[in-house]
């Protein structure tokens, strides 16, 4: 699959990552895998572009983190979705879904 | 095993924030490091080329160093909420006080008499009644507000009438001069009408050209 541009991806990460959280707290590293593995690829956090975002939704006040021992018997910071990044979540999946609506409506994007 | 905390100590630039929370950090980047440097041994990678990959995760340590302290400082002086409703809505609110303070007394009493003066004042008043509801609504929409934030902002005004109106209606029940016409509720109603619902309506109204184009503008964003 081609990739998306740099402008889309950047917009996107976001819901991405709420998405993600939506399910379950999980660490850094899950969240890019999990990111990473439901979009085949096309959506690709490193540790550079994801921490930065994280700690900004965490100031936001949309995610928590806390630290945790995983199952290895390692230390890991867990980050899960709080009430406003719920809300965020919902607000974001509207904004998204009609921004695409209305490329849908411009270029026929569900036909091509 | 490689020690990550130090390949993360050795490389990262002090960030200038609370000691406590640039410990965490640089331990929670340290443990994605080994999370992904395991990850490719599992692969099958060599020990070199699973560290590659997992240190080729930051090109740039003092681009990250640099993104992550704007990312841990608190975003502006103003909340989201502050810019795309309370704003939008005292600006509203502050016009229809001026317009409520100020009509009844740049307009000479004798016009408040005239039953001639009684149209064009009141659609004078609900046309301004129009704009501020559209002012609240466009400013809130210019500051990114989503729909509810805009019609909120709009109707912000509402918020003096309703205390004004609570406040004048509690005093001619109970205070020291009471008005036995206050205490009864078909007079209440009326009142509610002239001083609530319809300048409600009228900043309701004002907003929704904003309201209507919610789409477009998003899309366009």
């Amino acid at each position: 699959m081609a990739s998306l541009s740099h402008s889309i991806k950047r917009g996107s990460a976001e819901l991405a990552i709420l998405m993600v959280l939506k399910d379950q707290p999980l660490h850094g590293y899950e969240i890019a895998r999990r990111i990473e593995q439901d979009t085949a690829g096309v959506l690709h956090f490193t540790l550079a572009s994801l921490y930065p975002l994280l700690y900004r939704m965490e100031k936001r006040g949309w995610t928590r983190g806390a630290w945790e021992t995983t199952s290895g018997g390692v230390k890991r910071r867990c980050y899960s979705l709080t009430a406003a990044g719920l809300k965020q979540l919902a607000a974001s999946r509207r904004e998204w879904s009609v921004f695409f609506r209305a490329l849908d409506r411009l270029g026929g994007l569900s036909r091509a | 095993m490689r020690d990550w905390s130090s390949v993360v100590r050795s490389r990262l630039i002090a960030l200038g924030i609370e000691a406590e929370r640039e410990e965490q950090i640089r331990a929670e980047l340290a443990g994605h490091l080994e999370d992904a440097y395991a990850d490719a041994i599992r692969r099958g990678c060599t020990e070199e080329d699973a560290a590659a990959r997992a240190l080729a995760q930051v090109p740039d340590w003092t681009r990250l160093a640099d993104a992550i302290r704007r990312a841990d400082q608190k975003e502006g002086p103003m909340s989201p909420d502050a810019k795309t409703l309370w704003l939008p809505g005292m600006a509203a609110l502050g016009c229809a006080a001026a317009v409520m303070l100020g009509v009844p007394r740049l307009l000479p009493a004798s016009l408040w008499l005239d039953p001639r003066a009684t149209m064009p004042m009141t659609a004078g008043l609900l046309l301004s009644y129009l704009a501020f509801g559209a002012l609240g609504a466009s400013l809130s929409r210019r500051a990114g507000g989503g729909i509810a934030a805009r019609l909120a902002a709009g109707i912000f005004p509402l918020a003096l009438h309703v205390s004004i109106f609570v406040t004048v209606v509690v005093a001619a029940m109970f205070g020291d001069r009471r008005s036995p016409e206050a205490i009864q509720i078909n007079f209440q109603l009326r009142a509610a009408l002239i001083f609530i619902v319809i300048p409600g309506v009228a900043l309701a109204v004002g907003t929704l050209p904003f309201l209507r184009d919610g789409a477009k503008t998003r899309a366009s964003a």
